[in-house]
């Protein structure tokens, strides 16, 4: 009796240390290969693009209207030389503090898009270990604190997988 | 006899099991502020804290009742339940370091732009869908200004209440909305909507 008792706890107590695992996802591939990242990466392309063509078709007429003053400079007063001079450098400036602020507009963009996909990938991996019965898992990046470990506990390629199915449904 | 005493006694049990307590105001509030339940979903992004509670018709019946003369409250009580059903009530709470989203904005330009979209911009910004991707009306939300004096601001949704047992889950959207937060998904499962107790009328 107290044989079968002590048996059926210990396998019990085995289950349940069984059951407390863990495994590491390799968030590189997580991030390059997930259907969500690629579109978002696509999308913030797509509007850097008109933003970049906005800002090159603004400097070329700049450039333009400074060809154009330099071939008619020499028909000119000082005065209108001096006004035309000080209306190129204004929009000069200005083109500047254009660009200036398109390109800080473009790294928060990509800072929000890419926050947006990292929260669907948390939540994927927070739900996805709940029902796996995972105590921990792991994101390894290459720099990260994982240095080593055994391709048994790597549930990347699942994950992916899953990920992606959810992201298409 | 014995067989069919057995099976009177198990008819009582799944009775009995099956059977939800009624809870009181408070005891429904502790409830729905346990996250095991699965009714107070919590984040905390890039320091923002982004939470959104589930809250049941039931509140807002009973809340509704306390102003109404006793003599008619158990005539009024089965009208308003009707009324008060068919909207799915959720809470979005906004804050930073303990204190309201609208006060980590003063003193910046972003401010008033802020209050703003909470007071009336909020549409623009929240999705609600059903597992198979159907947008759950937003019928109406409300945003009562707590003057710094709360650790969050809250918002709440008034959805249309449909055909939403058809579904296994359903999923809140919080787009970025100048927080730097990007997009934030809550998910409710109905069957935790299901699980909870009717408040005591």
């Amino acid at each position: 009796m107290v044989i079968i008792a002590t048996g059926i706890i210990g396998f019990s107590i085995w289950t349940y240390f069984q059951q407390r695992d863990v495994a590491y996802v390799d968030t590189n591939v997580l991030m390059e290969n997930f259907s969500g990242m690629k579109i978002a990466k696509k999308d913030y392309e797509a509007k850097v693009t008109v933003w970049k063509n906005n800002v090159d078709s603004l400097m070329k007429s700049w450039e333009v209207e400074l060809k154009t003053y330099e071939k008619e400079r020499v028909s000119m007063t000082k005065k209108e030389r001096q006004l035309k001079e000080e209306l190129l450098r204004n929009k000069q400036q200005q083109l500047g503090n254009y660009q200036q602020a398109i390109q800080e507009k473009a790294m928060k963009e990509e800072q929000i898009a890419t926050q947006s996909v990292v929260n669907q990938v948390n939540d994927y991996i927070k739900e996805y270990g709940k029902t796996h019965g995972y105590d921990f898992i792991y994101g390894a990046n290459g720099t990260g604190n994982i240095v080593y470990a055994n391709d048994a506990y790597d549930i990347t390629q699942d994950v992916l997988e899953g990920l992606n199915k959810e992201y298409s449904n | 006899m014995p067989k069919r005493l057995l099976y009177l006694f198990f008819g009582f049990l799944v009775l009995f099991v099956s059977c939800k307590r009624s809870l009181t105001r408070t005891e429904l509030l502790e409830y729905l502020n346990a996250p095991d339940n699965g009714l107070v979903k919590e984040k905390q992004i890039n320091g923002i804290h982004i939470g959104l509670q589930y809250k049941p018709s039931d509140l807002y019946v009973e809340q509704h009742l306390r102003a109404i003369p006793d003599s008619i409250r158990k005539s009024e009580l089965d009208k308003l339940k009707k009324q008060y059903g068919e909207n799915l009530y959720l809470q979005l709470s906004l804050g930073k370091n303990n204190r309201e989203i609208v006060s980590s904005f003063v003193n910046t330009s972003m401010h008033s732009a802020m209050v703003n979209r909470l007071a009336f911009g909020m549409r623009d910004f929240v999705v609600l869908t059903t597992e198979s991707r159907d947008t759950i009306l937003l019928k109406d939300y409300n945003y009562v200004p707590t003057y710094g004096l709360s650790t969050n601001n809250k918002i709440l949704f008034v959805f249309e209440n449909n055909n939403l047992n058809e579904s296994e889950y359903f999923k809140f959207q919080l787009k970025e909305m100048g927080l730097e937060t990007g997009q934030v998904n809550f998910k409710i499962k109905i069957k935790d909507i299901n699980s909870l107790p009717p408040l005591k009328f």
